[in-house]
């Protein structure tokens, strides 16, 4: 682990949570919040590359009609090993087991989060569901997409199953994250730090536990009613027993669709903390922000019909899940208000995590908004299927969720590793990922609307060019994070030390601990006076530019 | 938890004997109910019957309404969220095949039945548009 081996001069003869013990061992068995948010990076970096590069073969295959380079059978195990890998492995655990592992403790001023040994399980289950779905995939030729729809993946059967197991594994880590995360915020927070004074980033986290103890075992029953219909013969799924297909996707969705709030609750939490500290203001409305979180989180739960329009669910319910799904809009709306008030008027600065912050804004507003047509029974019964709906969905889980991850991770690189990045490189990372995400995508929302259903391998003549365009701004996007990637193996070879506070943000981890922090996080028991965007509490706001107050900073 | 080992609470004995006698009265009220034809709301009425049960056991003889209260909430959440995916769920399957009018004379049908000579005009005319 190349991290380990990476001194910061900036505290050079302290000791931190870096260089306190470097052998592999206390890596792989340690029980600081801190290193077990690096395993969980260090992991999920790994599995997003191979499920980025199954993506890039899916889109070279479509680069032009016919065959291009691989038959229709492997076609179709490429889309749903991206589609699984991505969604079980990177996007449903990324930002919780990654930055809220690193950075919630530190947010609330504790010394870890409650249950460390707890913790350190949870990684190793997720590595084993890890293991198992890779084997699921590979040993059971899984074609079905990432959503395994009975009666298509009955069919397969004993693979669907192992694959449903395999799931849950993954899914038990984040259930347990979950109860960690709830009992840390509950129990273990500084004093003065009252629930208003929560960062917003641990209210996102909170919500998003909740949601994961809720509604994770639902993959499991599942799994069981799969078992139980396979090995005494129950019809429950399959027709020819008497089962209903139908309510297979009941099931599914009423894990997958809070999943999806899983997935993009964190990623709300970073950019309210980036909005704040960047545009040198308090997050405006820090209660509606809050507690839209957690109306999102509920209002999550009663809509998984918007996935099933067109599956001969009753005309009653779809009217129904549609109207409650207009309901999210709501909550959603909020934030996005507030996040847009909070730069109004502040002393806004475009640096890296700020850029990404704004990227994360603009994506994620067209895929919300496409999210409700997408709601609208009689806009989806046309649209479903088609590539309007791959690029809702990618326009929310990566120009929302891995945008949002992306950004996160450069503002808190300093934090992590005691390093500065380099400013310039980043934003040109930024720049190309905004450009080729938007080429990719944006072309396939056209493509949907003009008809082009999803997972088809060949496609009519007319729609060559779009597929093309698609393809090329995959190839931009893959430079982009590529150029990222390297703006951080840069900073931890070569980076200068990063100060305690290199951006003047006002909470907990960069007013109380060192860049990198000590094992222990703080020094002494920090006393919370203030809110977490309370920043004319340090700063008088005495006509200093931003630029110039961050430039002193990093020079500091 | 500082209050965590707290005393356990003694149930005097007549609640009990209360509560046990309710669960009797409640198992004879579900054998008499499955006798009688009550149509559609047969399930539901078992249903109520063995929530109320159910109910009786947890709160007294498992001592929910003596033990901490975040206990309580954590049941409720899960009864609630239980009853959110079971209720949506019945919904779709009560009303499954209401699906506007596919019982009904499809378009094309309906064309053949207006271009045929004798055919009834009338209620080919009417039929695609016979949403209910
Ligand atoms: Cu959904």
């Amino acid at each position: 682990m190349s991290v380990a081996t990476a001194t910061p001069q900036a505290t050079s003869g302290k000791t931190t949570y870096l260089n306190h013990d470097k052998s592999i061992r206390s890596w792989l068995l340690t029980l600081d919040h801190k290193r077990i948010g690096l395993l969980y990076l260090s992991t999920i970096v790994v599995v997003f590359l191979a499920a980025g590069i199954l993506a890039l073969l899916v889109r070279i295959e479509l680069l032009a009609p016919g065959r291009t380079i691989v038959d229709a059978q492997t076609y179709n195990q490429f889309f749903s090993l991206h589609g699984i890998l991505m969604v079980f492995l990177v996007i449903v655990p990324s930002v919780p087991a990654i930055l809220g592992n690193f950075i919630m403790p530190l947010h609330i001023g504790a010394i870890d989060v409650a249950f460390p040994r707890l913790n350190l399980a949870s990684y190793y289950i997720f590595m084993v569901g890890g293991v198992l779905v890779v084997i699921a995939m590979v040993v059971g030729q899984i074609d079905t997409g990432w959503t395994f729809y009975t009666p298509y993946s009955s069919r397969l059967g004993a693979p669907v199953i192992f694959m449903t197991l395999a799931v849950f594994i993954a899914g038990f880590s984040s259930i347990l994250t979950g109860m960690n995360f709830i009992v840390t915020i509950h129990k273990m927070r500084a004093p003065g730090l009252t629930w208003n004074r929560l960062p917003l980033f641990v209210w996102s986290i909170y919500a998003t536990s909740i949601v994961q103890v809720l509604a994770t075992p639902v993959i499991g029953i599942t799994m069981l009613l799969l078992l139980l219909e396979k090995t005494l013969g129950i019809g429950i799924f399959d027709p020819a027993m008497g089962g209903d297909p139908i309510l297979f996707q009941h099931f599914f969705w009423f894990y997958s669709h809070p999943a999806v709030y899983i997935m993009i609750l964190p990623a709300f939490g970073i950019i309210s903390e980036l909005m704040g500290v960047f545009s040198r203001q308090e997050v405006m409305g820090y209660k509606f922000v809050a507690l839209s979180s957690v109306a999102i989180a509920f209002l999550g739960f009663l809509v998984w019909g918007h996935h099933m329009f067109v599956s001969g669910q009753s005309t009653v319910s779809s009217v129904v899940f549609s109207l409650i799904t207009y309901l999210i809009g709501i909550p959603t709306g909020v934030k996005v208000i507030n996040w847009v008030g909070t730069m109004y008027k502040g002393s806004v600065s475009l640096k890296t995590p700020m850029l990404y912050a704004l990227s994360f804004l603009f994506l994620f507003t067209i895929g919300g908004l496409t999210g409700v047509m997408l709601g609208v029974l009689g806009v989806d019964v046309h649209l479903h299927d088609t590539y309007f709906v791959v690029a809702h969905f990618h326009y929310v889980m990566m120009g929302g969720t891995i945008v949002a991850l992306i950004g996160g991770l450069y503002y808190w690189w300093p934090k992590i590793t005691g390093k500065l990045y380099n400013e310039t490189l980043g934003r040109i990372g930024c720049l190309l990922v905004f450009v080729g995400f938007n080429t990719t995508f944006f072309t396939q929302f056209v493509l949907g609307s003009q008809g082009m259903p999803r997972r088809y391998y060949d496609y009519a003549e007319k729609y060559a060019d779009l597929h093309a365009l698609s393809t090329y701004g995959s190839w931009i996007l893959a430079v982009g994070l590529f150029v990222a990637l390297y703006t951080f193996i840069q900073s931890l070879m070569r980076g200068a030390p990063a100060p305690a506070n290199p951006w003047g943000g006002a909470s907990l981890e960069w007013t109380h601990t060192t860049s990198p922090p000590s094992p222990h996080n703080f020094e002494e028991q920090p006393i919370v006076t203030h809110g977490p965007y309370d920043y004319h509490h340090f700063y008088a706001g005495d006509g200093q530019s931003v630029e110039a107050e961050l430039a002193s900073r990093s020079e500091a | 938890m500082a209050h965590a080992e707290h005393a356990h609470h003694i149930t005097p004995f007549r609640t009990l004997l209360g509560v046990f006698l309710g669960l009797v009265f409640l198992t004879i009220l579900t054998v008499t109910t499955s006798r009688l034809d009550l149509g559609v709301l047969d399930v539901p009425v078992a249903l109520a019957i063995a929530l109320g049960k159910a109910a009786l056991v947890v709160v007294f003889f498992m001592a929910l309404k003596w033990d901490n209260r975040v206990n309580g909430v954590v049941l409720a959440l899960g009864v609630l969220f239980v009853s959110i995916f079971l209720v949506f769920t019945l919904f779709d399957t009560a009303f499954r095949g209401d699906t506007s009018n596919v019982d009904e004379v499809t378009i094309k049908d309906a064309e053949a039945e207006l271009a045929a000579p004798a055919g009834d005009a009338d209620h080919g005319e009417s039929a695609p548009a016979a949403d209910h």
